[in-house]
């Protein structure tokens, strides 16, 4: 446990959330790098087997920004 | 169409926790019109196992398959499908009642190497329509005898808590049953109809009985359609 | 929205645990705001723990292994 990382993934809708993850890196802000993004059009389009097979992969936590 | 609702997870998962291999068979039909049991709601459930089996350190295999209909023999004749049913300890189907006996009976007859197993992953509720997003409401009783015609396309069999066919009961207050303050009452909504189509007439004749030969009684009902037979 | 939060109870009735599922409002100029959400749900995963799933997978296959 000692080692554990978590492994966060983000739904990222492209207009709002996806927008702001990307000024965050264009202004340099520090963030935990255990996120990985998935890239949507519109959160819209987050079907809830989506985010149940991202757990059956081993996402420890999932947040869906839009 | 046929109105279904998807049995608690618990008692599903309480259901196959016996087996290895199990298959969520869906249904493209009525149940995934109703969002009970179609394709994306087989891949819910499969996944949803999974995850709930390896969270308690148990490894089982859970496959989706789809089926554009359970009631009928042609769509679940392909031969790849029909190898993956045997390959499963069981088989879970999202379909209505109609559909799980149906698929059990035709896997049994046509596979013959052992006996398939097939539960239910719902319960079937009625026969209804969608009058609102998200929301669905019985409109047919299958009584076999139909008084539509009578009735300004009001269903009072169905719709009418007694099911009353000369009129409302005491116990109609404001368009409203007395029963629940949510349901309208049929037969004011009938009256309603008829007045708008100027045919009010029609509910004169007093309605004697219904025949209620046709209906559920005495088994299962059969139609057979002589032009149709080979 | 409610998709989420329907998932967030199929989460619990699977054993998951709904906290490992959120929702969040961010617009496209918020940059902090993302980078705050992103340590947020870090932050969570690593108080809730690995995803138990997760584990006994591991598990399983280094059994496999042996």
């Amino acid at each position: 446990m000692g080692d554990y990382e978590p492994r966060v993934v983000a739904m990222l809708c492209n207009y709002c959330a996806y927008s702001a993850a990307d000024l965050a890196g264009v202004g340099r802000i520090q963030y935990p790098t255990n996120v990985r993004i998935v890239y949507y059009l519109c959160t819209g389009k987050v079907e809830i087997v989506h985010i149940l097979k991202a757990f059956e992969a081993g996402a420890d936590a999932i947040f869906v920004g839009g | 169409m046929i109105i279904a609702d998807r049995k608690p997870f618990e008692e599903i998962k309480e259901s196959v926790k016996d087996y290895n291999k199990i298959m969520v068979l869906g249904c493209e039909t009525c149940v995934a019109i109703c969002q009970a049991g179609g394709e994306k709601e087989a891949e819910i459930l499969a996944s949803e196992l999974k995850l709930a089996f390896g969270n308690e350190g148990k490894k089982v295999e859970v496959n989706d398959e789809i089926v554009i209909r359970q009631c009928d023999d042609e769509f679940m004749s392909d031969t790849a499908f029909l190898e993956k049913v045997k390959e499963a300890d069981v088989v879970l189907s999202i379909a209505c009642g109609v559909g799980v006996q149906h698929s059990c009976n035709y896997f049994n007859r046509i596979i013959t190497e052992k006996p398939i197993r097939v539960i239910p992953g719902l319960n079937t509720t009625f026969m209804g329509a969608n009058i609102d997003v998200g929301l669905w409401e019985e409109r047919c009783l299958g009584c076999g005898d139909c008084v539509l015609e009578r009735t300004g396309g009001i269903c009072p069999i169905t719709r009418c808590a007694k099911s009353l066919l000369n009129g409302p009961c005491g116990g109609s207050s404001n368009g409203k049953c007395e029963i629940n303050k949510d349901t309208d009452c049929a037969w004011h909504l009938i009256i309603e109809r008829l007045e708008a189509l100027g045919e009010l007439e029609r509910i004169k004749p007093v309605e004697k009985y219904k025949d209620w030969r046709p209906s559920h009684s005495g088994g299962p009902r059969r139609m057979v359609r002589e032009d149709l037979r080979l | 929205m409610k998709r989420v939060e329907y998932t967030k109870k199929l989460l619990d009735e699977i054993g998951l645990g709904s906290e490992r599922l959120d929702f969040f409002h961010i617009a496209a100029s918020e940059a902090p705001m993302f980078a705050e959400t992103v340590k947020t749900m870090t932050e969570r995963a690593k108080k809730l723990g690995p995803n138990p799933y997760r584990i006994n997978l591991q598990q399983e296959s280094e059994k496999d292994k042996e």
